[in-house]
């Protein structure tokens, strides 16, 4: 949809952009629920005649639901490829759906807060978002277009096991709540591993936005609830809120444990990952995500009065690969990427 | 061949391991064979099935998840295909996913020790779609009673736990008395 895609690198989503609670150390929250037709084979299973009526009919529906209804179906199948790596970098679009664009849909709010994709491992996985951490705003939030959504659509349901999922995995409520956190006090006093591995212990998974394992770059780490049986929507969100509330609050004194221990080795580093991304010719996506993590460390150890964390997630999806191609227009390689990538980081670090 | 854990990346790891005396046979990915969280979707994948009881004190792995599935109800040869979608158990055990919504009813023996192991429960509480209405309300409400009693054995409140198990008891006979009256079970399944 030209529409969409004629402001679309500068057109960041709210819930990355702004404020909200706990946004020292919480990009934002999001809640997935995922239902699908009664009638029909999981996408998987299902022959191209059956995937292509699907989606026609799923697309019809949805965009008469209130939330969609001024918003866009981006025509998935039909972007170009670039286009639909760039919803991806913005957190729009699962790697499954850009992978595999052949009969899948999107479909996005105005305020890209909610989206509906189609035909991804299932036939509907519906999102909302919100800037922070704000499971309970969240839940209320995806809830609400279920309510939407009923109206119009039929959800394969059994009394005993819920709503029923192409994977055993998402039986039952088919929720998953997911939060975005910045954990850089947690990494550099050696506590990451210990903290997360708790986590997992408690049925949540833990994954590096960007890289995994010790190869985590940027510090940002995805962590979502794994149960979605046996347990109510209240419950799930309760139980999210309680656990990740102790990992904000263990971060936050892991920063103060930081720089109270060696301020000065705290503000070298953070001033030098500044003097990187206002001077640098060339960089790496990888370098650049780490600069940036050291530079909101040190915006929320109030190092930096004059920049706002939004401008900085701001950037960290701007710098990446289809964003910077877009934003050319056209295919970039090696260290033409490089260079456009520096390009942007100085236009803001040195200005 | 692709890994049996996710089923998305090429396989390049083979693992035997002893389940009940036999030896299963197993291929992994290089990120599943190393216990790392399935990176390549939004969503966590099934590898962490193989953790889950780990911590009960009991060895999960995906190996002995695979062979509980073969085990039950006497080997997936002899388990025919969803009447509904044409999907075979066979190919649950690769890709984890099931056919059609329907799958879940024929699948059920085979499905229900995986739910247990996964979710640590093996029943829906939650929201309930108005169309199902009836009968699944009831279903909830039941579900939502043994978690309730469940609780409070574990807080040794004995006379709640008591006046919920006849609760329960009655809403079950209500339920069971709908069934015979010709309302059925609910379509969806
Ligand atoms: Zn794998
Ligand atoms: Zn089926």
């Amino acid at each position: 949809m030209s529409d969409f895609f004629a402001n679309f690198t500068a057109r960041n989503p709210e819930w990355l952009t702004e404020a909200g609670p706990f946004s020292d150390v919480a990009l934002s929250t999001r809640a997935r629920l995922v239902r699908n037709l009664p009638d029909f084979p999981f996408p998987h299973h299902a022959s191209d005649v059956e995937l292509e009526t699907i989606l026609a009919d799923m697309s019809r529906r949805l965009s008469r639901l209130p939330a969609f209804s001024d918003g866009w179906d981006v025509g998935f199948a039909d972007l170009e490829a670039v286009q639909r790596r760039a919803l991806q970098e913005k957190l729009l679009a699962s790697f499954r759906l850009v992978s595999r664009p052949t009969s899948r849909g999107l479909l996005l709010s105005r305020d890209l807060s909610r989206a509906a994709m189609i035909n991804e491992e299932d036939h509907l996985r519906l999102h909302a978002f919100r800037p922070g951490f704000d499971p309970q705003g969240t839940l209320a939030s995806i809830m609400a277009l279920d309510e939407e959504l009923e109206q119009e659509v039929e959800s394969a349901f059994s009394p005993e096991w819920g709503y029923l999922t192409a994977s055993p995995t998402n039986l039952g409520t088919g929720l998953r709540l997911s939060a975005l956190l910045h954990l850089p006090g947690l990494v550099l006093v050696g506590e990451i591993e210990k903290v997360l591995n708790a986590l997992r212990q408690l049925q949540f998974s833990v994954r590096g936005l960007f890289g995994e394992g010790s190869a985590v770059r940027g510090a940002l780490f995805q962590i979502s609830n794994l149960i979605t049986l046996g347990r109510d929507e209240a419950e799930i969100t309760d139980d999210f809120q309680v656990h990740l509330g102790k990992i904000i609050t263990y971060e936050r004194s892991a920063r103060d444990q930081l720089y109270g221990r060696d301020h000065l080795g705290i503000e070298d580093m953070v001033h030098r990952s500044w003097a990187v991304l206002a001077n640098a010719r060339v960089i790496t996506a990888q370098e650049a995500f780490d600069c940036l993590s050291n530079i909101r460390l040190g915006v929320s150890l109030g190092l930096l009065p004059a920049v706002e964390p939004g401008r900085l997630n701001q950037l960290t999806v701007q710098q990446q690969t289809a964003h910077l191609e877009l934003e050319v227009g056209r295919a970039l390689s090696g260290r033409d990427k490089g260079a456009s990538r520096a390009a942007l980081l100085r236009e803001f670090f040195a200005a | 061949m692709n890994c049996h854990m996710c089923g998305q990346r090429e396989a390049t790891t083979h693992v035997l391991e002893l389940i009940n005396g036999e030896r299963k046979s197993v291929w992994l990915c290089n990120i599943c064979a190393s216990g790392r969280a399935d990176n390549t979707g939004e969503e966590p994948g099934l590898p962490h099935l193989g953790n889950v009881g780990s911590h009960s004190g009991e060895s999960a792995s995906l190996a002995s998840f695979l062979g509980q599935v073969a085990d039950t109800g006497g080997g997936p040869s002899r388990v025919a295909a969803c009447p509904e979608c044409g999907y075979e158990i066979k190919a649950f055990q690769d890709t984890n996913r099931l056919g059609c919504p329907k799958c879940y009813a024929h699948f059920r023996t085979q499905v229900l020790p995986i739910l247990a192991r996964y979710h640590r429960h093996a029943s829906h509480l939650g929201k309930v779609p108005r169309q199902a209405g009836g009968l699944a309300s009831q279903q909830g409400e039941i579900t939502r009673l043994r978690v309730s009693l469940e609780k409070s054995i574990r807080g040794e409140d004995y006379e709640e736990a008591a006046r919920l198990r006849d609760v329960m008891r009655k809403l079950i006979a209500e339920r069971d008395r709908g069934k015979a009256n010709g309302q059925g079970e609910d379509g969806a399944v």
